[in-house]
């Protein structure tokens, strides 16, 4: 299995990127599309993000609420981008800093609790295809970072 | 673990998710701030979002709103937060780019050489002092 990470913030404390399993990303295409058809909600993604990394253990409930099951929703009018954290480090020599991340893994609108339901579903089935395809050694694992000078 | 870096020019997303914050935003931020301080102020205190509504004489929904960031809240309510959870609001301007460490300590576990205005064999128990430190001053600067 291969699994991309695609970095979007780094804060103080923690780091937020997307996941993607064997190319599919459901974050990075729910984010992408949410820039194309409402700017303004994927700028207050852009806030909370700022917030919640420049944080340890960011406790606001009303803008990243702890769901249960170690996933977590990141909260905007509306919408909702669900999330879960890998604190073991494993990260750290790759990403050159000490940040706890946050990998959103896919997200929605908040209309029927039904559907809201199906999204915390999914998202913790990713967390488990995340923790399990880590343990196997035949797993591909990619972080995409910025570079600005290209 | 195998982690493969890969540096590549940004995507349309990445681009977005990394442009500086605007005013509106930083604004917004600095609110989310100041409310995460307040909730560990009640955390401490094991108070709800009720007792504080109550103590701060304001709706729940108010509190909420506060919660949210999206409610540009005044010096006064700001007062009025910090006394509901049995504080004083202490307010720093930062140069950009400092970090700033916090720490909050009563004046008896404080040296007598950094408490030069605190008259000998005077306690005072239950006075705190909240102190800041730039981690760019030099231990003569502060001296």
């Amino acid at each position: 299995m291969k699994i991309t990470l695609t970095e979007l913030h780094v804060g103080t404390c923690s780091t937020v990127t997307t996941i993607a399993f064997d190319e599919k990303d459901l974050a990075g295409d729910f984010l992408d599309s949410l820039e194309q058809s409402r700017p303004q909600d994927a700028t207050k993604f852009q806030t909370a993000f700022s917030t919640i990394c420049d944080v340890k253990n960011y406790s606001n409930d009303t803008k990243f609420k702890n769901l249960g099951d170690g996933i977590y929703e990141v909260k905007i009018w509306g919408k909702r981008l669900y999330c879960f954290k890998d604190t073991s480090g494993d990260f750290e020599e790759a990403t050159g800093c000490s940040n706890h991340m946050i990998m959103a893994c896919c997200g929605g609108s908040k209309n029927a609790k039904k559907e809201q339901n199906r999204d915390i579903n999914k998202a913790l089935g990713l967390k488990k295809k995340y923790f399990k395809a880590k343990g196997e050694d035949d797993t591909e694992f990619k972080y995409i970072k910025t570079d600005d000078e290209n | 673990m195998k982690i493969e870096v890969i540096k590549k020019k940004p995507t349309k997303l990445q681009k977005f998710f990394s442009t500086p914050l605007n005013f509106e935003q930083r604004v917004e931020k600095s609110q989310l701030l100041v409310m995460e301080k307040l909730l560990n102020c009640m955390g401490k205190l094991g108070m709800n979002r009720s007792k504080l509504a109550e103590a701060m004489e304001i709706s729940p929904a108010g509190v909420t709103k506060m919660l949210r960031g999206s409610n540009n809240f005044t010096v006064a309510t700001l007062v009025k937060a910090a006394e509901a959870v049995d504080c004083e609001i202490s307010i720093n301007f930062k140069p950009k780019g400092h970090e700033e460490v916090w720490c909050t300590y009563e004046n008896e576990h404080v040296h007598a050489q950094f408490q030069p205005n605190i008259k000998k064999n005077v306690t005072r128990v239950g006075r705190f002092v909240t102190h800041g430190l730039d981690l760019n001053e030099t231990p003569a600067d502060a001296a």
